[in-house]
């Protein structure tokens, strides 16, 4: 336990320096609302505005990219040699992975957090059951975060897993309806964008707000707790600690 | 240049994984593309609520016909989260004396088309300036993936930094257009063919694609000669593979939607309107748009002119920056 403690405490630290993290993590996202909202501001009326739709749906968005910030925070150029230290080190070699989950969820949970405080207080964004959204939201940014991860020891190779990840993010984000709307389409697609968990998110979060309406909430919750015990458990099958010697 | 070529062939070879990831990803988001465009988009989706059947009138009937709206017929409101989430454009309640109320979040614009609608069942047509055609939506929809692409196959190139192997080269006798421009063909060939492939079989199957397949051959390599120009330009000034696919994921992502490659906004003759014209995928867009509805004028065909220079800058722009990088003097 003390070992997981002080390795996550280094990644952390790791991250908060690197520059171009935080910039990913924290002004990427409010910059993306900010943009997109006032370009979408014509096609809204006074009750509900564009940034009350653009902060919910690309805040989701920004929140399941993260994948792409554990994948880089685990297999780094920099970070492998320490990994491979920890490798050699007495304990256990599964602190690499949970360390850098742990700590890539801190990381990017607190930008989030961040950029969430700044919509609701610049732009006055609705938001309503505020503990509930922060726990689906908690939960889906550790499902994202161990996503990185499990690519990462899938496939060994960090640009390989960034790369993949980007489009497998961005095909889950347009199939849920994050980034236009795929209501109009019909039934078909209606259905279909249920496969993607973006689409349950979204759906649970605008209900929450707008209706105060729990019944997607709780299988939301759940089904993201599964999907981050299947996800940990890959990882753990698919982990080899002989891929961190370098 | 050949032998670049050749060699990142080879090297492509040696992980196969990738190889077929990569291309399986290439061809489910142009699937997802073609897709998309073939399910008819409507002009709204249109709760009514009838809470009594005797409000159920001729109109309410002739309105519910009609071809431009998708009107679902239901006895209690639906949820104002179903609202939020565009499920419904509009909520139009109708009352016994055939008089309606109408409920959206949308703009003044939309109320006006439903109150139109309502007015006139019969004869009512939509303007239809802003509506895409198909080919249009299927090269708007698969931009941000081609582009993301581009990215993916100049990673032998940031390899290459990232390796030092560049340092080697630069001791050979090849010069550095070369040996980019030997990349550069490698990554336009490896975003090209998939591509292209796909919208191939499509044409074959009988899906309508809008585009001949001539035009969508000049299209998608307009396209991947931007992504490839691109990758390199960003390849060029980091030194690490992550950090360039990084920031250009996020680049592209962020400016193709702005672009309004899925759906364009609306906000007329702002500043920022005009700032997005100077982004390449817009005026791409505007071309093929432009092309697919017969209406070119030279104004447009200086905008596809733009893409293809800013194509050739960035290019040269990777040349200039990585000759200063390595070439010692």
């Amino acid at each position: 336990m003390r070992n997981l403690y002080l390795i996550t405490k280094e990644d952390l630290k790791n991250l908060v320096k690197n520059p171009m993290w935080v910039f990913y993590g924290a002004v990427f996202p409010f910059l993306f609302v900010t943009i997109l909202g006032f370009l979408g501001k014509d096609g809204y009326g006074k009750e509900v505005t564009s940034f009350d739709y653009y902060g919910i749906t690309l805040m989701i968005y920004s929140i399941l990219s993260s994948g792409m910030t554990s994948a880089n925070a685990f297999m780094e150029v920099t970070i492998q040699k320490p990994n491979m230290r920890i490798v050699y080190a007495p304990g256990s070699e599964k602190n690499i992975y949970l360390s850098k989950i742990i700590a890539s969820f801190l990381f990017t949970f607190g930008c989030h957090l961040i950029d969430l405080m700044l919509l609701c207080g610049i732009y006055h964004m609705r938001i309503h059951a505020i503990p509930q959204i922060l726990i689906l939201f908690a939960l889906t940014e550790i499902f994202s975060v161990a996503l990185g991860v499990m690519f990462c020891c899938i496939f060994k190779t960090e640009a390989m897993a960034n790369q993949i990840l980007g489009v497998v993010i961005n095909l889950l984000a347009i199939f849920g309806g994050l980034l236009f709307s795929l209501d109009g389409y019909g039934k078909v697609i209606r259905t279909i964008s249920y496969i993607s968990p973006a689409k349950w998110l979204v759906k649970a979060t605008f209900g929450l707000i707008y209706d105060h309406d729990y019944s997607w909430f709780y299988p939301t919750a759940i089904g993201m707790v599964f999907a981050i015990i299947v996800v940990v458990a890959i990882c753990n099958k698919t982990f080899r600690k002989e891929d961190c010697i370098c | 240049m050949l032998e670049v070529l050749n060699n990142d062939w080879k090297r492509l070879l040696e992980e196969k994984m990738y190889l077929c990831v990569s291309i399986a990803l290439t061809i489910c988001s142009i699937v997802a593309a073609i897709v998309l465009t073939n399910t008819m988009q409507t002009k709204g989706n249109i709760a009514m609520v009838v809470t009594d059947q005797s409000a159920n009138t001729s109109l309410s009937k002739k309105f519910s016909s009609s071809p431009y709206f998708h009107v679902s017929k239901m006895k209690k409101a639906p949820l104002e989260s179903d609202m939020v989430q565009n499920r419904y454009d509009a909520i139009v309640t109708m009352k016994e004396d055939g008089s309606y109320n109408i409920k959206t979040i949308k703009s003044d614009d939309m109320k006006k088309m439903i109150v139109g609608a309502l007015n006139n069942p019969d004869s009512y047509v939509p303007s239809n300036d802003k509506d895409r055609e198909i080919g249009t939506n299927i090269m708007g929809y698969m931009m941000m993936f081609v582009l993301i692409q581009g990215l993916f196959y100049a990673r032998f190139f940031a390899k290459d930094k990232e390796e030092h192997i560049i340092k080697r080269v630069v001791t050979s006798p090849i010069a550095f257009r070369k040996y980019l421009f030997g990349h550069a063909t490698f990554i336009l060939g490896m975003i090209f063919a998939p591509t292209f492939a796909v919208i191939l079989i499509a044409k074959i199957l009988g899906v309508a694609i809008g585009f001949s397949l001539l035009t969508y051959a000049l299209l998608i390599a307009v396209l991947s000669i931007l992504a490839t120009a691109f990758a390199l330009f960003l390849n060029s000034f980091f030194c690490v593979a992550d950090t360039a696919n990084m920031i250009g994921t996020a680049t592209i992502t962020l400016t193709t939607i702005l672009a309004g490659s899925f759906y364009s906004f609306t906000k007329k003759e702002s500043v920022l309107d005009k700032l997005v014209h100077l982004l390449p995928q817009k005026d791409f867009i505007n071309y093929v748009n432009a092309l697919e509805k017969g209406h070119l004028s030279r104004n447009i065909e200086l905008q596809f002119i733009y893409v293809l220079v800013i194509s050739a800058i960035f290019f040269l722009i990777a040349v200039m920056k990585t000759k200063r990088d390595y070439v010692y003097r």
